[in-house]
């Protein structure tokens, strides 16, 4: 087995609110291995997006990394500077973020924007510029020598994601995070997307990070799934063991809940009773406890701690306690 | 079962330029078509889906039932009566009937008031004097299953399932008959989804309810319509019974939308694409079918002839020159 490009091991974010501390994630592991696309998956709140910040760095102000540590290409990203960071965000890990309207600069150009990431690269801009053009014609702009020199308004939802695809890969990362990447698109254009990023694994040797709350575009993509729930990691398992043998509660209510799945007419559709916990007074015991249909006594009393079912599937429930 | 809603022929337009642009310009026709010659009718208890990509003119046409934007030309009858050329003070009697569900559960509730001045707003606006405001207040909460204790809180408090259920309490204060609801569970997690949409489904055994249901979340709307009408452009180019619709679709686009939403299966998975390119724009239609520029079946006919809207069995109404059933 190859060694993993990103290894996280027991990460825990607090975030400082008037409220008190908000844990929003707690001893999180996960590591990555090259040319893998790992599916982060859970509900609002869950940490898809803290965990993302902390391994990007872009971790707001207000919040602290009280344990674990996330290694990178064999670096200590807890330990960069904020220069050593600028040599790796954007160039070894890059982020495709959910809304293309909002994450392009809208007063520059494609081309400035797309030399302008490569500032750190040796070469002269007309060499630069060849590459953007290179890479916009992979994601399929059509006409990319003159589109180039557009700005972000001339461009349709859609392409304006294929463009922020097209900057995210240009430098090569070894890691690419998409955020939500098609969810502010419609369905026809999200397949093409979805398309796009499949075609484009083959020439990028990286690992893929896919963050979404969509059961559907995660089978459709990834290697294997991360479920996350409350700030924790409560099953991370090969696709088809997840979707056809998930052995959390949640992980089994929340494939129950996806109206795609229900197969009958049905007009009542499944729903998980209860809320989610309040992160600045976590209950005492398993997370997940007061919603899960099969919680017992010791549930309710100490946390479990992760399951190994096999090498592949790893499970945070005493169901699967041996 | 009578007609609640019955759309003839409806065309709504929009002016894209001015007056001095266009002269300048030599703009010819400085309108474009949002929605364009659409028939439908909903029946007393039904709920309709309308669905559609961004652009296709869904929310438009809903908006242009409850009078927030003006109709070129067409009829819309409520009940009987036409909606098309109604004075503003005459509309306001009319939006008592007719709720509207916005797309945002957040936003579209207002910052500054409470729970409670949120529902009691709707009899201000109808100068209704002769309700006990407090206990409609909670009536309303009640009926969408949210105690008391929310009564003083603000919007910004809730969750995006309570903030949803505020609005449907909302939408629900002056008993209308017809609810026109704009993606009412964008943004909500599959849970809560479930939650709101089976509440909804409960109010519509419970009153008597008819929903006009805009999205374009297909898995969702085929748990929750008795029929669907698909817009494309501006145009209905398909509609009938829900499930005969997604059993076997008769438009190569509305097969195209059903195929392009992915199943959470992975060993259903897609390798090829459906349908490529986007949507074209309103200004520049495209001549004959309007979809055949991105459809797969499209022939030389299409190109230079428009279809007409053809009846099919079971209900079904298609606008194809070569329907795929």
């Amino acid at each position: 087995m190859s060694e993993p490009l990103l290894d996280i091991s027991d990460l825990s974010v607090e975030f400082a609110t008037p409220r008190g501390q908000v844990k929003a994630l707690r001893h999180v592991d996960l590591s990555v291995k090259p040319g893998r696309i790992v599916g982060i998956v859970g509900e609002s709140g869950c940490g898809k997006s803290t965990l993302v910040s902390a391994v990007m760095g872009l971790l707001a102000g207000n919040a602290k990394m009280t344990s674990g540590s996330i290694a990178f290409e064999g670096r200590q990203l807890r330990d960069l500077t904020e220069d050593q960071w600028r040599d790796i965000r954007g160039r070894r890990l890059a982020m495709v973020f959910q809304d293309p309207m909002t994450s392009l600069n809208p007063v520059m150009s494609i081309a400035t924007q797309m030399v302008d990431i490569q500032h750190r690269d040796p070469g002269s801009r007309a060499d630069k510029l060849k590459k953007a053009i290179r890479w916009l014609a992979k994601v399929g702009i059509s006409d990319p020598e003159h589109r180039i020199e557009d700005y972000p308004h001339r461009f349709s939802g859609g392409m304006r994601q294929r463009i922020s695809i097209a900057m995210a890969l240009l430098m090569n990362p070894s890691i690419l995070i998409a955020d939500e990447p098609t969810t502010a698109l419609d369905v026809t254009l999200e397949a093409q997307i979805i398309h796009l990023i499949k075609q484009l694994r083959a020439e990028f040797d990286g690992a893929i990070l896919f963050v979404s709350h969509n059961l559907g575009l995660i089978a459709e993509i990834c290697d294997e799934v991360v479920v996350m729930y409350a700030g924790e990691v409560v099953e991370h398992a090969d696709i088809r063991r997840l979707f056809h043998e998930p052995a959390h509660p949640y992980t089994q209510l929340l494939l129950t809940c996806d109206p795609a799945r229900v197969d009958s007419e049905e007009r009542t559709l499944p729903t998980i009773g209860g809320t989610v916990p309040d992160l600045a007074h976590l209950p005492q015991g398993c997370i997940f406890a007061a919603r899960c249909p099969g919680a017992f006594e010791r549930c309710r009393a100490e946390a479990p701690p992760t399951y190994t079912i096999d090498e592949r599937h790893h499970v945070r429930c005493f169901l699967h306690a041996r | 079962m009578t007609d609640l809603l019955a759309i003839q022929g409806l065309r709504v337009r929009f002016r894209t330029v001015g007056f001095v642009r266009a002269l300048v310009d030599r703009v010819t026709d400085p309108y474009i078509d949002a929605v364009l010659d659409v028939s439908l009718m909903l029946r007393e208890g039904e709920t309709l889906g309308l669905v559609g990509e961004s652009g296709s003119g869904k929310t438009t046409l809903a908006r242009a039932v409850v009078g927030l934007v003006p109709v070129h030309s067409g009829s819309i009858h409520l009940n009987g009566r036409e909606l098309v050329g109604l004075r503003e003070s005459e509309y306001r009697g009319i939006r008592r009937s007719l709720g509207m569900m916005f797309q945002d559960p957040v936003a579209s509730l207002s910052p500054r008031k409470t729970v409670r001045g949120l529902l009691i707003e709707p009899f201000h606006i109808h100068r209704i004097r002769d309700v006990d405001l407090d206990k409609e207040a909670r009536r309303l909460l009640g009926i969408v299953g949210l105690h008391d204790g929310f009564l003083a809180a603000y919007a910004h408090q809730l969750s995006g399932g309570q903030a949803r259920r505020v609005g449907v309490a909302r939408t629900l204060a002056l008993k209308p008959k017809l609810i026109l609801a704009d993606e009412p569970t964008a943004g909500l997690d599959v849970s809560v989804q479930g939650e709101i949409l089976n509440l909804m489904n409960e109010l519509q055994r419970q009153f008597g309810l008819s929903y006009l249901i805009v999205t374009h979340n297909l898995p969702v709307i085929r748990h929750v319509s008795d029929r669907l009408a698909i817009m494309y452009l501006g145009r209905l180019v398909e509609q009938g019974p829900t499930r005969s619709v997604f059993a076997r679709p008769a438009h190569p686009y509305t097969q195209a939308l059903v195929a392009a939403v992915p199943q959470p299966d992975p060993d259903k998975r897609r390798d090829h694409l459906e349908l490529q390119g986007e949507i074209p724009s309103l200004r520049r239609r495209p001549s004959g079918c309007e979809f055949h520029t991105r459809c797969v079946h499209a022939q030389e006919r299409c190109k230079v002839e428009a279809p007409l809207p053809t009846a099919l069995p079971g209900g079904r109404e298609v606008r194809c020159h070569f329907p795929l059933v």
